[in-house]
C-alpha cells in the first residue's frame, strides 16, 4: 500500500523525519526504502549522540563513539553513499587533522561544513578544505586555532574552491592579514567575524592585522550580510569611511549589516555618510555606540526605506522621542527594535492596566535598574525591545516632537498592550 | 459568493463555494482557463468518498493565509483539527495524500505526509513493516551491509 505511493510523496514522508534515527529504520524496511531513504539519511549526518544532554563524561563518551563510527563507516562506504553528504556539522568530539583529511577527501560534494569546537585543527586538514571539497557553499569556523594563514591562501588556489558564499570566523586565533584576498575568487556573499580578545592577547601584531583585514573588506562587492564584532572603533572608522566615498556603494546589495561592539566613539557623519550610501539595507544592528538620535531621525527614517529590523542595544546616547520620531518618519516596512540597555522607558499611567508581558520582555539589567530608581517615579519602566504591535501603537500615538519627556514613551490608549 | 460543481470519479456530484474549491490549484487553474461555467468540473482521479473528505479540510481551512514559504509550511506543527480530520484508516489517509497530489492543495498533501512520518517516528525497521504489512525483501547479507554502512544513525 505505501509504496504504491508516487515517489515524489514517499521523499516528502521522508523529508518530514527529522531524526537520522527514524530515516535509518526506515532504510532498514525493504530494498525499497532503502533506496529511497538512504541518500537523504546521509544528506546531512548527525553526529552528535543522541543520548548526549549536554555536559558529562557519559555525553563526551557517546559522542566520541558516534564521531569515530561515523569516521569508519566514511571510509568503508562505497564511493557513492559518501558522495551524499551535503552538509556536515562536526559535533562535539575534538577531530584531529587526520581524522577531518581522512573524512573530507571522501566527501567531495560537501557543500556545508561546520566546526564548531575547540578542535585541534591545523592548516594540514583545514588548508586541504578547499581542494578536497571544491563545492564548498558555506563554511563556519568558530573557537579553533588556526597556526598559519595557508588556510585561506588555499581558498585562492586556482583548482580550489570556487562557490564559497558564505563564512563565519568566530572566535578564531591567530588570523592572517591576508584574509580577504584569497577570497576574492569566490562569490562571498555573507561574512562574519567575531574576534575573541582573550584569544589575540597572545598574537604578535594585532593592530595591524585587524586592520589589514578590516580594510580590505570594501574589495568584497558581492557582500549581502557583514557582521563584525569586537573590533576597535578606529578601524570601524576607517572602514565605514572608505566604504562610503567611493562613487558607488562599497557593497550595492548589503541588507543585513551588525556592528556587535565596534562601534565606540564612531561619529555621527561617519555612520550617517555610511548608511546614505547603502540605502537597500533591511537589517542593521548598531549596538554599543554613541551615536546621536540625528542618525536615527535624519538618516534611517530618511534614507533606509526598507528598514525592517533595528538593534541599537546599549546605545545610551539616543533617546525615546529619537526613536519614536524614528518611527514616525521612517519607513513602514520597520517591524521590530531591540532597545536593551538604552535607558528608554515607558510611562506606566494608571489607565495601563493591562501590560503585557509577552511584548515587551522587561529583563532590567543592573545600570538601568539603578537608574530607573533615581530618576524616577514607579511609574517608567524600561523597554528593552519594541515588536510589531507596540511599533504600530506608537505610530498612531501622539507627534513625537510634542512630547516634552526626551526618555520615555507615551501612549495614550489605554488598552495598547505593550 | 459563486459556487462550483465538482464530479467525482463514481459520477457523484458536489456542490461547492468557489473560494473553498479553490484551495486546490489545479481546480483553480481550471476555473481561470475556463471561466464562468455551468457544467461541472470532472475529477477522474478522486472518489466522491475520498472528495468528501478532502472538500471538508478544503472547507475547514478556506479563509487560512496561503503560505508560499516552503520550509515554514514543512516544519509547522499538525493542529489540533487537521491531527482528528487524519484519525482514518490506512487506505483512506492515502487515498487522502494522492488526491491532495492530484489537486494540487500542497497545505493538505504535507498535513497527510506528516501524518504518516508521525506513524514512523520513533519505530525499529520491524514495527514499521508491520504498521504498513511491507515485506521484508533484504537478504541477511544485505541487510547486516547497510547496517554496517550506517552504523553512526544506529540509536545505542
Amino acid at each position: 500500500m505505501i509504496h504504491h505511493l508516487p515517489l515524489e510523496i514517499i521523499s516528502n514522508i521522508v523529508e518530514q523525519l527529522d531524526d537520522n534515527k527514524d530515516r535509518y529504520s526506515l532504510a532498514l524496511v525493504n530494498r525499497f526504502f532503502y533506496h529511497e531513504t538512504n541518500p537523504i539519511l546521509w544528506r546531512s549526518p548527525t553526529i552528535t549522540s543522541s543520548s548526549s544532554t549536554g555536559g558529562d563524561d557519559g555525553d563526551e563518551e557517546a559522542n566520541t563513539i558516534t564521531a569515530i563510527r561515523f569516521i569508519v563507516c566514511v571510509m568503508e562506504a562505497r564511493h557513492l553513499v559518501a558522495l551524499q553528504v551535503r552538509k556536515l556539522d562536526l559535533g562535539d568530539y575534538i577531530w584531529s587533522d587526520a581524522e577531518l583529511l581522512l573524512v573530507t577527501r571522501r566527501l567531495s560534494l560537501l557543500e556545508e561544513l561546520n566546526i564548531n569546537n575547540e578542535a585541534c585543527l591545523s592548516n594540514i586538514s583545514l588548508g586541504c578544505l578547499p581542494r578536497h571539497c571544491p563545492n564548498l557553499t558555506s563554511f563556519r569556523l568558530a573557537d579553533c586555532h588556526i597556526d598559519s594563514p595557508a588556510l585561506f591562501q588555499a581558498f585562492g588556489d586556482e583548482d580550489a574552491c570556487r562557490h564559497l558564499q558564505c563564512l563565519d570566523l568566530v572566535n578564531c586565533a591567530p588570523l592572517s592579514p591576508e584574509i580577504v584576498v584569497p577570497l576574492l575568487t569566490c562569490p562571498l556573499k555573507q561574512l562574519s567575524l567575531h574576534l575573541d580578545y582573550a584569544r589575540w592577547t597572545t598574537a604578535t601584531a594585532t593592530s595591524t592585522t585587524i586592520e589589514k583585514i578590516v580594510m580590505d573588506l570594501p574589495r568584497l562587492p558581492h557582500l549581502t550580510h557583514l557582521t563584525l564584532s569586537n573590533i576597535a572603533d578606529r578601524f570601524i572608522q576607517c572602514l565605514l569611511t572608505t566604504a562610503s566615498n567611493t562613487a558607488d556603494a562599497s557593497w550595492p546589495h548589503l541588507v543585513s549589516f551588525r556592528l556587535i561592539r565596534c562601534l565606540g566613539m564612531v561619529e555621527d557623519t561617519t555612520l550617517s555618510g555610511f548608511l546614505q550610501t547603502h540605502r537597500d539595507l533591511q537589517h542593521l544592528t548598531l549596538s554599543g555606540g554613541r551615536f546621536s538620535d540625528v542618525v536615527l531621525v535624519d538618516t534611517m527614517a530618511r534614507d533606509l526605506s526598507c528598514l525592517s529590523t533595528l538593534d541599537v542595544s546599549h546605545t545610551t546616547t539616543i533617546t525615546a522621542k529619537g526613536v519614536h520620531r524614528l518611527i514616525w518618519h521612517g519607513p513602514p516596512t520597520l517591524l521590530w527594535i531591540q532597545l536593551v540597555g538604552c535607558h528608554v522607558y515607558r510611562h506606566q499611567g494608571q489607565e495601563m492596566q493591562h501590560l503585557d508581558g509577552d511584548t515587551v520582555v522587561d529583563v532590567v539589567d543592573p545600570a538601568t535598574a539603578t537608574s530607573t530608581t533615581t530618576r524616577s517615579s514607579k511609574r517608567r519602566s524600561p523597554v528593552d525591545q519594541l515588536d510589531r504591535p507596540a511599533i504600530l501603537a506608537l505610530r498612531q500615538s501622539p507627534n513625537p516632537d510634542d512630547l516634552n519627556d526626551d526618555n520615555a514613551f507615551l501612549v495614550n490608549q489605554p488598552c495598547l498592550q505593550w | 459568493m459563486s459556487n462550483v460543481r465538482l464530479l467525482s470519479s463514481d459520477n457523484e456530484e458536489f456542490v461547492v463555494q468557489k473560494e473553498v474549491a479553490e484551495r486546490s490549484v489545479l481546480i483553480k487553474n481550471m476555473l481561470e482557463d475556463v471561466g464562468e461555467t455551468d457544467s461541472a468540473i470532472p475529477l477522474p482521479n478522486v472518489t466522491a468518498k475520498v472528495l468528501k473528505k478532502v472538500i471538508e479540510w478544503c472547507d475547514h481551512h478556506s479563509s487560512d493565509p496561503v503560505t508560499t514559504d516552503e520550509t515554514e509550511r514543512r516544519t509547522t506543527d499538525i493542529d489540533e483539527w487537521d491531527q482528528k480530520f487524519m484519525e482514518v484508516d490506512q487506505e483512506t489517509l492515502f487515498d487522502i495524500i494522492l488526491a491532495a497530489n492530484y489537486l494540487d492543495i500542497k497545505p493538505l498533501l504535507d498535513v497527510g505526509c506528516k501524518t504518516v512520518a508521525n506513524m514512523i517516528k520513533g519505530k525499529t525497521a520491524e514495527e514499521i513493516r508491520k504498521i504498513f504489512n511491507i515485506v521484508n525483501d533484504f537478504t541477511p547479507e544485505e541487510e547486516a551491509q547497510i547496517r554496517k554502512e550506517n552504523e553512526w544513525a544506529e540509536d545505542r
